[in-house]
């Protein structure tokens, strides 16, 4: 209760054997899941894998108009020197973060609290919806995870025991969340201030601990200095570009999404999706209207009590999500459950924590076999329901555009950004986007137009100008539907 | 139960020192939120455009004003507090006759604080027995310890009848009393008396009322957890306000005190509470030690507690209006009003339990133009600000369990309050000490009915529609079904009572010999 980090003495370790046993059959499953790629590139991953394939100074130049940092880049340009630009060799280091954070849940839940959270962390971060979703993702966020877990567990250790390897680890960890995420920040902040509150509340070796917060934040300064031309340059881009991104969020669409102003809703429904995965809008609907069930865990969690690490836990998994909420209500597009993924780890470990706490074994196991199931039947939905609405299946569509296609076809599309996306599943294919015009090649040819993100009504309009012109001249060929991708064909 | 099963004589200054920890900064920091968090809710609950059904409305700003009132004094009690723990070492070494009533407990419960009560240190103590069961076992325990063996001829005026009978009987300047059940810790007047002979004015000195069986969990927990809140940071408030009133055992009187108001009340049901507003209007003080110098045993089963909560909600509820005439000041007619109140609350909850079910069944609801997230935008952060003050309050100790006991008893306020209403007599029943085996189903039977009905329209309206708002209302009916049934649970398992296990035990031991 008194809010500071308990120091428990290390146990025994007795049950070694048969946890390496669990942990390592738990990683092949997660492993296994996280190869189970069920969706296609997405508009993002497309451009980073265009650009990890320029020259490497070409990459770092293009990245001065982007808005993230550039480690994962720098990652995917040689993965893609190395391994080329499958979807799977382009996704593997997200695959490999993704695959590592379920050995790294149970090294934090083991060491914070017991081998039983431990084991129990580790189980829920193998199906754990979003975890496996970002590690099939050849973006930052499954590394983001993987950094803010570690990040966090080796603050816990500093501010039990204070030795350098603790720090060391939690300053390259901090280092490295930055420069693989900028909003990691946020947690950083969180973590300086759990420091300053250690530090307030110290009795003894108070001095030492400032010293080596000092000694900390000085490293992690110098680890960000060659940072500092990139960001400079990105924030004077960002600035001219009016703060504004062409490209549509990935996370949360549907009625969370499309309102202008954010509702609590919506930050339940981030809250939701960090741990249980996305799904289709009007199933998060029914689920975040159910919310009074939220009040019953409040009031389940009162007398249990709890400790300074959780607290800390708690707030890095919360603060910046709270944080991001009230940002967004200001610029909308920067609350996004992607920007705090580093939260979801940490969730997990506090949820294993929950479920697991129960003394008495049968109502525990009963406990955790439920998240467990929730958890997969989140999964489940979120990678196999086409009504998902973050499910877009730009490699099916072109797949089958690809296999009708013959030479002097053409390919139009709509919107305009999904232009790498096509590029990549396209690429020998004569594609143009819509809105630089409709182009009518010879008699006898083809004409395919992709239409996707038809809920903008912009998109819609180009899209029904274009199938009522060429209704008027060609004939009508047929149209199939993908998830989230619509193609006509016209002759 | 023998000495070493016996829970009361375990060492107890763990959960003491818990029980006496400051938290009152922490809630006068938490209440710089509740505030405004408070304001912003009930300014978006109370526009006139927020009317829905008008009845629904009006009932739901009824029950929830009277939640922001009982809030708002938990606040304002535990904003700032007092904490005695050290002794005020007495000046001489002063009489004190220890009473301690008897009305058929059994002969083990009532041994050890008999033998404990003879040992106390710090003054010449002159135990009582006084004994309404007519025992003969009584009597010899009585003469094993020597001490004084008290019988009524006439039993009227239940325990304040009992205490009133043994205070004519003896003349000590000083009066501890202890429920037959409550073991004193030795240096209980060592801790008390120097408040009492240093201030002339303090009429009593109470301390914490510990349910040491807590031990075990289940019940006699859940009771503790409610004990806890109240002898924690609410007492501590109280005694700041210098509005701590007296809880009827664990208690050292000035016996000019109880002389001035014509000794205990006994046309009371809660002859300590009216005791105390009698004493507080006549300018008397009171302290509270918020150290456990007693141990004792809470209610073992649903039926003690019920019989328990049921004689407390007639009793304050009845005493209300004697709080209200009474010339006090107003912090402390305040005081009173509030602890009164408390026992209203069972309405507040039904109030909650029955929109979502005339929601369902009938789609009248008590608010309009207010969508379920602007609802939750203003009712989630003083909800979890009003929880989370709670928690702090109670140093953690006031637990789920506690809560759900609270909410499943919703009933009893009720019952109570309408028998107040009508000015029904009530009779003393005195809480039995010990569990009886098998289930209370009885005891819960309101609570269990209340679950059948939000059961049942939940499955109604899942079975009507989908949609959002149904879900919304389906998942408050679960909501209030998980906290009955939670509260309710310890009547329905099986227990096998502690009577019981003590008789097995017994008969273990003699086939054993």
């Amino acid at each position: 209760m008194d809010g500071e980090v308990t120091i428990d003495p290390p146990k025994p370790d007795t049950t070694a054997r048969s946890d390496l046993t669990a942990v390592l059959a738990l990683t092949i499953v997660g492993l296994g899941l996280r190869f189970i790629v069920t969706r296609s590139i997405w508009l993002d991953e497309a451009i980073s894998i265009a650009q990890a394939q320029l020259p490497f100074h070409e990459m770092m130049a293009r990245l001065t108009q982007d808005v993230h940092p550039p480690l994962h880049h720098a990652v995917l340009w040689l993965t893609v020197r190395l391994l080329g630009t499958g979807e799977l060799a382009v996704r593997l280091p997200s695959i490999i973060a993704g695959t590592l954070l379920i050995p790294t849940l149970y090294g934090a839940g083991r060491d914070l609290y017991d081998r039983r959270v431990g084991l129990v962390a580790a189980m829920f971060g193998t199906v754990a919806p979003i975890a496996i979703w970002y590690s099939q993702e050849a973006r930052m966020y499954s590394i983001f995870m993987l950094f803010a877990l570690i990040a966090v567990w080796a603050q816990v250790r500093v501010l039990r025991s204070g030795g350098p390897g603790a720090w060391i680890v939690y300053s390259i960890a901090t280092a490295a969340m930055i420069w693989t995420q900028y909003f990691a920040l946020l947690q950083v902040a969180v973590q300086q201030a759990a420091f300053a509150v250690s530090f307030w509340r110290r009795r003894g070796a108070r001095w030492r601990l400032a010293l080596a917060w000092v000694g900390s934040i000085l490293v992690i300064l110098l680890l960000l200095i060659p940072l500092r031309p990139l960001l400079e340059s990105q924030v004077h881009a960002y600035v001219s570009n009016n703060a504004g991104s062409a490209l549509p969020a990935q996370a949360g669409l549907g009625a969370t999404q499309q309102q202008s102003k954010l509702s609590v809703y919506a930050f339940i429904a981030n809250m939701i999706w960090g741990l249980w995965g996305y799904h289709a809008d009007t199933t998060m609907a029914q689920i975040v209207a159910m919310w009074p069930l939220g009040m019953l865990l409040m009031l389940v969690l009162l007398g249990r009590g709890y400790s300074g690490m959780s607290m800390l836990l708690l707030s890095v998994a919360a603060v910046p999500a709270l944080i991001l909420f009230g940002v967004g209500e200001v610029q909308r597009n920067l609350f996004e459950l992607r920007y705090f993924v580093g939260a979801v780890p940490v969730g997990l470990l506090l949820m294993a924590r929950l479920a697991s706490s129960t003394e008495n074994a049968g109502p525990r196991r009963l406990i955790v076999g439920l998240v467990v199931v929730t958890l997969t039947v989140g999964l489940a939905d979120q990678q196999l329901n086409g009504a998902n609405p973050r499910l877009y299946d730009f490699r099916g569509a072109l797949a089958r555009v690809s296999a009708q296609a013959q030479p002097g076809d053409v390919v139009v599309y709509e919107p305009q950004f999904i232009g790498p996306v096509v590029d990549y599943y396209a690429a020998d294919l004569q594609a143009k986007p819509l809105s630089t015009g409709l182009p009518l090649p010879r008699r006898g040819r083809r004409i395919f137009v992709v239409g996707s993100f038809l809920e903008d009504p912009g998109s819609a309009a180009q899209v029904g100008n274009a199938l009522h012109q060429l209704s008027t001249r060609r004939r009508d060929a047929g149209e199939f539907h993908r998830p989230n991708v619509q193609v006509w064909v016209f002759q | 139960m023998t000495p070493s099963t016996d829970p009361r004589l375990l060492d107890v200054r763990r959960e003491s020192a818990r029980l006496a920890r400051p938290t009152g900064h922490r809630v006068w920091l938490l209440l710089i939120v509740n505030v405004p968090l408070s304001l912003w809710y009930f300014s978006w609950l109370l526009a006139p455009q927020r009317v829905g059904n008008r009845a629904l409305y009006g009932i739901l700003i009824v029950a929830e004003l009277f939640n922001l009132v009982q809030a708002a004094g938990f606040w304002w009690t535990c904003a700032d507090e007092r904490s005695r723990r050290g002794a005020v070492r007495p000046a001489y070494l002063a009489d004190v006759d220890v009473l301690v009533p008897v009305y058929g407990e059994p002969v083990d419960v009532v041994e050890p604080t008999i033998a404990a009560a003879v040992r106390l240190r710090g003054a010449r103590v002159h135990v009582a027995l006084l004994d309404d069961g007519d025992s003969p076992e009584m009597e010899a325990l009585a003469a094993r310890h020597r001490a004084t063996y008290v019988r009524r001829l006439s039993r009227t005026g239940a325990k304040a009848g009992n205490l009133n009978n043994a205070l004519r009987l003896t003349s000590a300047p000083f009066v501890a009393v202890f429920d037959c059940d409550h073991v004193p810790d030795p240096g209980f007047l060592e801790a008390t008396l120097g408040y009492l002979i240093a201030d002339s004015r303090i009429a009593f000195v109470q301390t914490p009322q510990y349910y040491a069986n807590a031990i075990r969990g289940g019940l006699p927990a859940a009771a503790w957890a409610q004990q806890a809140l109240f002898f924690g940071a609410i007492a501590r408030g109280k005694d700041r306000l210098g509005a701590m009133f007296c809880c009827g055992t664990n208690v050292l009187f000035r016996r000019s005190a109880l002389d001035r108001v014509g000794g205990f009340p006994e046309n009371s049901l809660t002859e300590d509470f009216e005791l105390s507003i009698r004493l507080h209007a006549l300018g008397w003080r009171s302290r509270y030690v918020s150290e456990v110098l007693a141990q004792g045993l809470g209610p073992e089963d649903m039926a003690a507690y019920v019989s328990q909560q049921h004689r407390w909600a007639r009793g304050c509820l009845s005493a209300l209006p004697a709080a209200l005439r009474a010339k006090l000041p107003w912090r402390l007619r305040a005081q009173y009003v509030l602890s009164a109140m408390f026992f209203l609350s069972g309405w507040s909850v039904l109030v909650y339990m029955l929109l979502p079910v005339i929601r369902i069944l009938t789609g009248a609801q008590p608010l309009a133009s207010a969508s379920a997230d602007q609802f939750l935008l203003h009712f989630a952060p003083y909800f979890t600000a009003s929880l989370l003050t709670v928690v702090l309050a109670g140093a953690g100790m006031y637990t789920f369990a506690a809560f759900a006991l609270t909410a499943a008893s919703f009933w009893l306020h009720i019952h109570a309050s309408l028998k107040a209403l009508l000015r029904r007599p009530g009779r003393f029943v005195v809480t039995p000490k010990r569990g009886r085996a098998g289930r209370h189903i009885r005891a819960v039977l309101p609570a269990m009915i209340a679950i059948c009905v939000l059961g049942a329209s939940a499955w109604v309206g899942l079975l009507r529609d989908r949609s959002p708002a149904t879900l919304n209302n389906v998942a408050f009916a679960a909501l209030h079904m998980c906290v009955l049934l939670s509260g309710a649970g310890p009547a329905l398992r099986r227990s096998g009572g502690v009577a019981s296990q003590a008789d097995a035990q017994q008969r273990r031991g003699r086939s054993a010999a």
